[in-house]
């Protein structure tokens, strides 16, 4: 007998079979895998997953395929993580455009894979960096909706950070 | 959760407590329509120029930056002011706001009401006189 497959279905009822290592990158998948199953896999695995759409999935599994035999770092070094640059593979991996990039970072949280979650929010950070608040209004299609004074205000609240 | 957003835009997203409701559903992706945990968490690697920008953009990303930028706050009471830089992401810049030239700024960051989100003050040098008004006001400082 071959080895069980988990086979993940997107909203739109495609199914990715996956290696049971490969879904596990995803603590919510690893846990369902374990609870359900407490004497190991015996057979394929179905898990739906309601609100990843196909596109989106199998970027997301793209990415635990590549990463399967990574051992990423624990929690406890969250902040040296935290200021290290995006993995170059991850850098590359992400580069898409702005809708798919949100897409995959809503899946990585919904399905708790946290490096992937990482990554695309440093990416997220990386476009924000550097910007004027107009210049962001327009990288990310946002309009303003305070009034001028409002925005003076905040500016004034918020002067004491920004002496150089 | 399943916290229902009313029509009222101006304030239904952070309610008196600063507590966020993160349900969204919007069909079309934009930055705002992630999960405000999503977008807080795009926030930590940001510094406090870049913070003070986010502030500016829309009321709902101030509301979310500004809890980043008083979070902890590193005050420079004495010797010459630390630089803040643009460009540099280390540690110390994405984790703390700084604050220069204090004996003039202090009186008016204790009435910035922005400062109930902070949860960190740290002083380059110990004055008693600035701990111990920093903790009458607020004491889970």
């Amino acid at each position: 007998m071959s080895t069980p497959k988990v086979i993940i279905i997107s909203s739109d009822d495609e199914k990715f079979p996956v290696e049971q290592k490969v879904a596990e990158k995803s603590i919510l998948i690893k846990n369902m895998i374990n609870d359900l199953n407490p004497d190991g896999l015996e057979e394929d695995f179905e898990i739906p997953t309601p609100n990843v759409r196909s596109n989106v999935l199998s970027k997301v599994l793209e990415w635990c395929e590549h990463h399967k035999n990574t051992v990423f770092a624990d929690d406890e070094d969250e902040d040296v993580k935290k200021s290290l640059p995006v993995e170059e593979w991850d850098k590359n991996f992400l580069k898409v455009d702005q809708e798919m990039l949100y897409e995959i970072i809503l899946a990585a949280n919904y399905l708790n894979i946290k490096p992937l979650l990482e990554s695309g929010c440093k990416m997220v950070a990386e476009m924000i960096k550097g910007k004027s608040p107009e210049e962001l209004r327009r990288t990310f299609n946002i309009v303003s909706d305070f009034s001028p004074e409002e925005e003076a205000a905040i500016r004034r609240e918020n002067e004491w950070a920004e002496d150089r | 959760m399943s916290s229902q957003r009313t029509e009222d835009k101006e304030h239904n997203h952070v309610d008196v407590n600063g507590t966020i409701f993160p349900i969204k559903n919007d069909e079309n992706r934009s930055i705002l329509s992630m999960p405000y945990d999503c977008i807080f968490e795009v926030l930590q690697y940001l510094n406090q120029i870049d913070l003070v920008n986010v502030c500016l953009v829309n009321r709902e990303l101030y509301y979310l930056a500004r809890r980043k930028l008083y979070r902890s706050i590193f005050v420079v009471i004495l010797g010459p002011p630390i630089e803040i830089k643009m460009n540099v992401y280390n540690y110390f810049y994405t984790n703390y706001t700084i604050m220069n030239r204090a004996d003039y700024r202090m009186d008016h960051l204790l009435k910035n009401p922005n400062l109930r989100f902070c949860q960190l003050i740290r002083f380059n040098f110990i004055k008693p006189e600035f701990y111990q008004r920093v903790q009458r006001l607020y004491p889970r400082i």
